[in-house]
């Protein structure tokens, strides 16, 4: 990369960034430089310092040392506010919209319009984002609170506020990771057309797909450094991934073993109005079953509906051979059925706690003293080290706060907490979302190791590679009725898609 | 009606329609009720309240608490009655209420420098105001009875004046300006606001002002009602402004907030007591009724949010 800041076309040039925070060096001495009219994606496994780059370049952190250009000259943010007016905005990862507020609202948030230079202008807030979603492609209502809107819409909302800003350079951190295809294309769009109009699209993502559909320019990073970089063309999928993870990383394997005979787990006309509706599968032993569709499908609402977590109309769920009422998760964890949510935040971790503790959570009861209730902390390390040893979850010690964990290392924790429960059957809802590739690897890893021992996997997954990659079957799901079931060798994205959009219906 | 439709209606009018009973039962049940008089006990009894709810709603909705509004109406109360004598009546309120919003401006700067929580923060300065309210009074009150004209804000007029200027201001700030959005902004998430380029602390500063400022309005009203400036006044006063804020509808968490809520069920607390009183219930049973009128209240929040998730 050329290192001349003179030159008109650099938008933003970070030189030598450095930052740290307790215990961790995040960034160490990091060049980036972006164009005006390119998409530069940057990818990195979790933890590599992408995100507290972008942090930088957004004005959330300050770096210890290190110089940021905007065009050409010198800029120093110290907030949001002052790296917005520079004409750099950024769609964080974590950080959401305000959930009381309406689309419009959020989108307008701090430049609101006026009339007379005094009163919020509602009417031209409304109409400007129900244009701007027109533009867009989107159907989202402008004026419900966005707490109400579905994950995917929220993440398209927060996508279109970044656009609306009319900034030069657009960051966009895993803008993809709750959207599905429909909305992905959508967005493919929008990023083609704002590298038309000469803006900058920084671009994160775990998924090389992405990257290779839309980028001209790579940054790889890992451990908090640049270790290459260049016009994409120099590059191929598995001399990113070597970059990445400093080592070869075997892809794209299918699977080649055979699931068990026994049912675990029968569904059998399962129907929530308006959700889903006639759902029947079997589980075996020893299988992973995906569930694919696109948002709003009802797959996670299937999930919740089988675990517990929610009532169902109609139906019936058994499990291991006897019926499993609609009884809530306790009833469901008793009966040896795991489950981890899809929102490793707010359904997952328990930010404030050690990692011990929230791997132990769920088995309490059989590590405590009975009647005492006294909880020997030997006792729930033996059980940490012997869920979390086959897993090689990075973290500084056992009461260490899970929330400074990265993502791939939370998730590890989570699949220890269910695992400690001895659980025959797991339901998994994007096991993945977030998580780096060498993560990713050990988690399938996992999943496999588990199907041996016997254990069946439900998968909810809209990561289609990984589907094919770790599932023995998958059904699909289009407005609530299952339009698939798919055997390993009937199984392809083409396939699933066709069943996910309503264009086939197919069992084999 | 169907349930959805029920609830719809209950978020909206529930709190008129138990005003509304409220009233028309103790209308027909006691005929002392059915005067003007009531009315006008009903605005000098609730106003100081439903003043410094005003502003306590703004501050829920920009998701801090301030408890030390009780003390503060002494504060404000104790400096008045001291200044009296050296400025006038105008005057002492006037320096009374520059030291009010002064106050909140500390809160405010307590919670944003010191990055202390608002509730912690508050809590610390109530005792702080409590005890300079002491301390300038030596512990007794100021006697403002032969002040001349000092019972003016007592009268009806100027009460019913300051309530609809304080709610009007309020509604204005909440409903009609970009500061009404953005204290949405901070109380429903104050990292995303603070990410779309709002100023959290300016608005974190502005609501401790806006709402000391409320509440040293309260306090002149007080003062003048009682004709003393004094050190013991306002106890508890900062949970009746939170309780009025809550039963109104405004969300606890933040980021909602219901300015007409806030006004209707100060009255429904202001003729309840009025009622009461009048068929000579003792005030602790007074205090048990109401606890359990905002325990129900809740309660109902509760359940219809239950169904909402449910849904």
């Amino acid at each position: 990369m050329t290192r001349t800041t003179t030159d008109e076309s650099l938008l933003v040039a970070a030189h030598g960034i450095r930052k740290s925070f307790p215990g961790v060096l995040a960034l160490d001495g990091v060049d980036f430089a972006v164009r005006a009219g390119r998409v530069h994606a940057v990818v990195g496994e979790n933890g590599a310092g992408k995100s507290t780059l972008m942090k930088v370049l957004g004005g959330v952190y300050q770096p210890d040392a290190g110089t940021v250009r905007v065009s050409g000259k010198p800029a120093q943010f110290r907030s949001p506010h002052e790296a917005i007016l520079a004409g750099i905005s950024v769609i964080y990862q974590e950080l959401d919209l305000a959930p009381h507020l309406t689309a419009a609202e959020n989108i307008h948030l701090g430049r609101e319009p006026r009339r007379y230079g005094v009163w919020t202008d509602r009417a031209s807030m409304a109409r400007a984002t129900a244009a701007l979603f027109e533009d867009m492609g989107m159907r989202i209502p402008v004026d419900v609170p966005v707490e109400q809107l579905a994950l995917a819409d929220r993440q398209m909302v927060e996508i279109a506020k970044a656009i609306s800003r009319q900034s030069q350079v657009i960051v966009m951190d895993e803008p993809t990771s709750s959207l599905t295809e429909h909305e992905v294309a959508v967005l493919y769009r929008i990023i083609r057309r704002l590298r038309e109009q000469g803006r900058a699209i920084v671009y994160i993502s775990h998924r090389l797909k992405e990257i290779f559909d839309l980028a001209d320019e790579i940054t790889v990073m890992r451990d908090g450094r640049v270790v290459g970089g260049g016009p994409l063309c120099d590059f191929d999928r598995k001399a990113i991934v070597r970059l990445m993870v400093g080592r070869d990383v075997q892809e794209n394997t299918r699977r080649t073993d055979q699931a068990g005979t026994e049912v675990v787990l029968r569904v059998q006309g399962l129907g929530l109005p308006g959700v889903f509706a006639d759902v029947s599968f079997d589980l075996h032993a020893g299988e992973t079953l995906g569930v694919c569709g696109l948002a709003g499908c009802g797959r996670e609402e299937l999930a919740r509906a089988v675990f517990g977590l929610c009532s169902y109309g109609c139906g019936s769920v058994d499990l291991l051979g006897q019926p499993l009422p609609a009884d809530g998760p306790q009833a469901a964890i008793r009966r040896k059925l795991g489950f981890l949510s899809e929102d490793r935040r707010s359904e997952g971790i328990f930010a404030q706690m050690s990692v011990r503790a929230n791997a132990t959570i769920m088995i309490l009861r059989r590590l405590a003293w009975r009647l005492v209730g006294w909880l020997p902390a030997a006792a729930e390390q033996a059980e940490l080290t012997r869920h979390t040893a086959s897993m090689q979850i990075r973290y500084a010690g056992p009461n260490q706060d899970v929330r400074l964990l990265s993502g791939g290392n939370q998730q590890k924790v989570l699949l220890a907490r269910v695992l400690a429960t001895g659980c025959r059957v797991l339901i998994l809802c994007e096991p993945t979302r977030g998580v780096d590739i060498g993560a990713k690897a050990e988690i399938y890893a996992l999943l496999r190791e588990l199907n041996r021992q016997g254990v069946a996997v439900l998968l909810i997954s809209s990561d289609l590679p990984e589907v094919l990659e770790v599932c023995h079957r998958t059904l699909v799901m289009y407005q609530g009725r299952l339009t698939g079931n798919l055997s390993r060798d009937a199984m392809s994205e083409e396939g699933i898609m066709q069943c996910a959009t309503g264009l086939m219906g197919g069992a084999a | 009606m169907n349930e959805a439709r029920f609830w719809r209606w209950w978020d909206r009018y529930g709190l008129l329609a138990i005003l509304g009973v409220t009233v028309v039962a103790l209308a027909a049940g006691q005929p002392r009720f059915r005067s003007w008089y009531t009315a006008l006990n009903l605005l000098s009894t609730s106003a100081p309240v439903a003043i410094a709810g005003a502003g306590m709603t703004l501050a829920i909705t920009c998701g801090v608490f301030d408890l030390s509004i009780g003390a503060l109406l002494a504060l404000v109360s104790v400096t008045i009655g001291v200044l009296v004598p050296h400025l006038g009546l105008t005057g002492a309120m006037v320096a009374g209420l520059a030291m009010g919003g002064a106050a909140g401006l500390v809160n405010g700067l307590i919670v944003t420098r010191l990055k202390i929580q608002a509730f912690i923060a508050t809590l610390g300065t109530m005792l702080l105001w409590r005890g300079l309210a002491l301390w300038i009074s030596g512990g007794k009150d100021a006697n403002l009875v032969h002040v001349p004209a000092v019972k003016v804000l007592a009268h009806w007029g100027w009460l019913a004046l300051l309530v609809a200027g304080t709610y009007g201001l309020s509604a204005l700030i909440y409903y009609r300006l970009p500061l009404g959005l953005r204290l949405r902004a901070v109380g429903s998430s104050a990292t995303s606001a603070w990410a779309s380029g709002v100023n959290v602390n300016a608005m974190t500063l502005f609501v401790f002002a806006y709402v000391a400022l409320t509440a040293s309005v309260a306090a002149a009203i007080t003062t003048s009602q009682l004709a003393i400036g004094g050190c013991n006044l306002g106890v508890s006063f900062e949970l009746e402004a939170i309780t009025v804020v809550l039963l109104g509808g405004t969300a606890l968490r933040g980021g909602l907030g219901n300015l007409g809520g806030t006004l209707l069920a100060t009255a429904l607390l202001g003729v309840m007591r009025i009622g009461l009183d009048l068929a000579n219930v003792k005030d602790e049973y007074q205090r048990l009724a109401i606890g359990l009128l905002l325990l129900t209240a809740l309660a109902l929040d509760g359940v219809r949010r239950a169904r909402k998730e449910a849904a």
